[in-house]
């Protein structure tokens, strides 16, 4: 059989004898108009979803925002406004609250995570990139991968089954607590265990980060360089870590808004008492409790049904929200800017 | 070498063309006449591959584009507001510069369009619509044993013959190819180049090439384009032995490229 | 001379802290192995949790595992469909203006809000008396509003969660599909919806089956929505037994528990009645965890000897 134009086989096919608009294929352009209308219904979906989280939280948490003013950000007493509020029901749908502690909560850890997690952080991935035995590098990263991988309450689980405890009994006496023991208990739950498990979890975001920014810097660079005579360690520093510049800046955000925003693992180790650290006490300032904004949630989470404390929980995811939202931008400048400047 | 001037499949009129402000085809007209090949020639960046892809509308795909003028598909402008261009492209099919089978058995390559275009086909037809589209592509013999193998697996002038026999399954009338042979090697360019002389007592065929000894070989009318200017089109004969313009026998001669 | 001293601690340095991770690494395997595989046994694995104070009489595990497969199958059934869509719109039909680069935009903030955030979202959310369905009123404070709690609740909360995150991955994946090929449907006369199903998206497969991944293993991980939107109880609270399928809207409509909120609860930051169990069910939990991710690398080198 020849499958000549003018078969019956050929003209089934051939449909149509002009191109202009046919019925048939009006028909089936109205389908894939339809189509693409239903992906973009679920596309606006997100984009109304964000719009939407962001008006929500800050909107819920603007009563207490508003009744409290910039007191929430310069006071304390936050345990105790919580309990009143909460013992007073829906008799008060307005309380004002002063949130420093969990604040500075959340700055000492995080500041205190990213001061150990980013040089370690760096050092391994200057390691795993420059250093590393070929033999050692599929473990190190395999490891850096499963590290990432461990979900937040099982670090909270180690944390509080190991790290509190030693604290507890090597870093604490008697005479400290008992000298304490008019403004926090110290059990071992402290800005020290938060600070040593936050770390833990950022770190190999940072590091994963930071080596693909190494890897991703030219060879003709280093090679040049070390052509030139210049050591090894030298031509890190002064080559590649600049060239590589964009990428760990953004894995230090990245890690920094991850710190931010871990509630689980430190409601379990850095203590359940909103608590404010003065560095007046000396050392003592690692050992006590501290509560952040995020953990603060967690543990407050049973005030969700009072109209008053659910603000003030709401004031703090707001104040989280806007922290990440600012992060994200962060992150999108350096990404635009540093590119420039190193072409 | 006389075609019937009277009935032309494509009449390009006025064809002008833009990359965003970057003028690439000026005031082309040429007129296209079936059961031949055309050979389109000129040096990299006179904007042969473009005017070749406004042939079947696939410049659509780039945002920056824009055009004026006409292209005349037996009668019909195919860039008037009602067209179809689906239906276009049904008609007027392409072959690209690097053979792009599908990730699919070498059935299912030919296939695919068939199956779009006629949704209730039978098996058996389109076994049949397989095996004489990939007899007219000279593919079958070599790959009647493979027909589930990957069209991936085939070497790089087998997979440039599927790609062929893929269009001619959806029954084109006019079969536009992109410098079908730069990335092959000489027996399998000779191999296509047979199979052109072949395609054209059905089909009206368009070829972009880069190489002179091809549009020697295949060509029965010659476009040659320099700058987005269509400077010379005739017959092959009338363009090889006796080039009206001065750049047309400049290039012919090699003294540019 | 100085410099040499400086190269060398520079070197120590960062074998040092090479060393240090891999030990930090091996030690918490090392230490989560010990403390949970004394627990795991198939009786623990198959009993349900029950309420004790002491450890040994306090069951095993599994209503927590199913809660957790459980949650992670509702969770990808209402992101899933969601993130291919939105993912399929922006690279394909979405083009390159304004609104569709400050969605990508906020996809990318949306990204990085903690979930902690979205817990009380949805939480809060889902108190309105028009969700009343996704959750049986639980309690109520006196004098308080009752707020839902719930699987159904826990599920939408983390398809939010995790929206952001998968969408980017199918978007990376369906954008690495070669234009090369979609130029050949177009040239043979398909159309652009054809063309992304039958060509676009079975190319981009593994790359979109790795973004839903990826997402389940973040909704097994996450504890913050858990404990909120699902409660720490320890079975599940509909009606009984819960796992007939007449009763199985109920069960979702009511809490219960996964291995997430298990390991919290029973931690010393919730009851404290079983750490060693809690480490049972962490080991399991990472178990899961490990084996996704490394169905990931598995597709991922699939992917690549396809396309040889």
């Amino acid at each position: 059989m020849e499958l000549g134009k003018d078969s019956t086989l050929a003209t089934g096919l051939r449909k149509v004898t002009s191109v202009k608009g046919i019925s048939s294929s009006k028909h089936w352009s109205m389908k894939e108009n339809l189509i693409e209308k239903l992906l973009l219904a679920f596309t606006l979906l997100s984009s109304i979803l964000i719009f939407f989280i962001i008006f929500f939280v800050i909107s819920r948490g603007f009563p207490v925002l508003q009744a409290s003013g910039i007191h929430f950000l310069t006071t304390g007493g936050w345990d105790k406004q919580f309990t009143t509020a909460w013992l007073a029901g829906a008799k008060q749908n307005v309380a004002t609250f002063g949130a420093l502690p969990l604040i500075s909560g959340t700055f000492y850890t995080t500041l205190g995570a990213l001061l150990v997690a980013v040089p370690f952080g760096l050092g391994c991935a200057i390691f795993l990139t420059e250093m590393c035995p070929a033999w050692l590098r599929k473990p190190l990263e395999s490891a850096v991968r499963l590290l990432a991988a461990i979900p937040s309450v099982i670090y909270g689980l180690i944390g509080l089954i190991v790290i509190v405890p030693f604290i507890a009994r090597n870093f604490i006496s008697n005479e400290m607590a008992l000298k304490m023991i008019k403004i926090c208990a110290l059990d071992g739950t402290s800005l020290l265990a938060g600070i040593i498990v936050l770390s833990m979890m950022i770190g190999p975001v940072f590091i994963t980060l930071s080596s693909d920014a190494l890897m991703a810097v030219p060879r003709r660079y280093k090679e040049a360089s070390i052509a030139l005579g210049v050591s090894h360690w030298r031509t890190i520093t002064r080559v590649m870590l600049p060239v590589a510049r964009k990428g760990i800046m953004t894995g230090a955000i990245l890690a920094t808004g991850r710190a931010i925003g871990e509630a689980i693992a430190l409601s379990m180790v850095a203590g359940s008492v909103a608590n404010l650290p003065s560095p007046a006490h000396g050392l003592v300032f690692f050992l006590e409790p501290v509560r952040t904004l995020a953990s603060t949630i967690v543990d407050n989470a049973e005030g969700m049904g009072v109209v008053s404390c659910e603000s003030a929980l709401f004031a703090c995811g707001s104040l989280l929200l806007l922290s990440s939202v600012m992060l994200s931008v962060l992150a999108r400048l350096v990404s635009s800017r540093v590119s420039r400047e190193v072409r | 070498m006389q075609a019937a001037k009277n009935s032309c499949k494509i009449k390009v009129d006025n064809l002008s063309a833009w990359y965003g402000s970057y003028h690439v085809l000026e005031d082309v007209y040429m007129e296209i006449y079936p059961r031949s090949i055309t050979g389109l020639i000129g040096p990299s960046g006179c904007g042969k591959s473009t005017f070749l892809r406004c042939l079947n509308r696939l410049n659509d795909l780039i945002k920056s584009f824009r055009s004026e003028g006409a292209v005349d598909f037996e009668g019909e402008n195919i860039y008037e507001r009602d067209v179809d261009v689906v239906l276009v492209r049904r008609k007027i099919g392409m072959v690209f510069q690097q053979p792009n089978p599908f990730p699919m058995s070498v059935y299912d390559n030919v296939a695919f369009g068939v199956r779009e275009h006629n949704r209730q086909v039978k098996k058996i037809d389109l076994d049949e619509i397989v095996k004489q589209s990939l007899e007219r592509a000279n593919l079958w013999d070599e790959v009647k044993d493979k027909l589930n193998h990957s069209g991936l697996s085939l070497s790089g002038g087998q997979q440039q013959r599927l790609c062929i026999a893929r269009v001619l399954a959806v029954m084109p009338e006019v079969i536009l190819l992109d410098e079908p042979c730069s990335s092959l090697d000489p027996v399998s360019t000779a191999k296509i180049e047979e199979l052109l002389l072949q395609l054209k007592n059905s089909y009206t065929v368009v070829v972009v090439t880069h190489n002179l000894g091809q549009a020697r070989r295949v060509s029965d009318y010659l476009g040659f384009f320099l700058n987005g200017k269509l400077v010379e089109y005739d017959t092959a004969f009338g363009v090889i032995n006796n080039p009206r313009e001065k750049s047309t026998g400049d290039y012919l001669a090699g003294n540019f490229g | 001379m100085a410099n040499i001293n400086r190269n060398l601690t520079g070197h120590a340095a960062c074998w040092f802290s090479g060393v240090l991770t891999l030990t930090i690494c091996l030690s918490i395997i090392v230490f989560l192995i010990i403390k949970g595989a004394n627990v795991i046994s198939w009786q623990f694995l198959t009993e349900n949790p029950q309420p004790s104070l002491q450890e040994a009489l306090s069951g095993g595990i599994l209503i927590p595992i199913i809660g957790t497969i459980l949650l992670v199958g509702l969770g990808t059934l209402f992101a899933f469909p969601w993130a291919l869509a939105t993912a399929i719109y922006l690279s394909e039909y979405g083009g390159d203006n304004q609104w569709v680069n400050s969605l990508r935009a906020g996809i990318d903030v949306l990204a990085g809000v903690p979930t902690i955030v979205f817990a009380i979202f949805g939480l809060a959310i889902f108190t309105h008396p028009g969700l009343s369905y996704f959750s049986t009123m639980v309690e109520g404070v006196a004098n308080a509003k009752a707020f839902g709690r719930s699987f159904l609740v826990s599920a939408f909360t983390m398809a939010m969660m995790v929206l952001p995150f998968v969408t980017k991955s199918m978007e990376e994946a369906i954008r690495a599909v070669p234009q090369t090929y979609k130029e050949a449907a177009y040239a043979i006369g398909i159309s652009k919806w054809r063309t992304i199903y039958k060509v676009v998206l079975p190319a981009a497969t593994t790359g979109i089956i790795t973004g839903i991944i990826l997402g389940v293993g973040r909704i097994a991980g996450d504890t913050a929505i858990v404990w909120l939107c699902l409660g720490g109880s320890m079975s599940m609270t509909g009606p009984q037994p819960w796992w007939i399928p007449q009763n199985w809207l109920d069960t979702m409509q009511n809490t219960g528990s996964t291995l997430t909120s298990y390991v919290y609860y029973s931690s010393p930051a919730g009851e404290g009645n079983s750490p060693n169990k809690a480490f049972g069910a962490g080991l399991v939990l990472i178990i899961i965890i490990l084996a996704l991710n490394s169905l990931v690398d598995y597709l991922g080198k699939f992917t690549r000897v396809k396309e040889g």
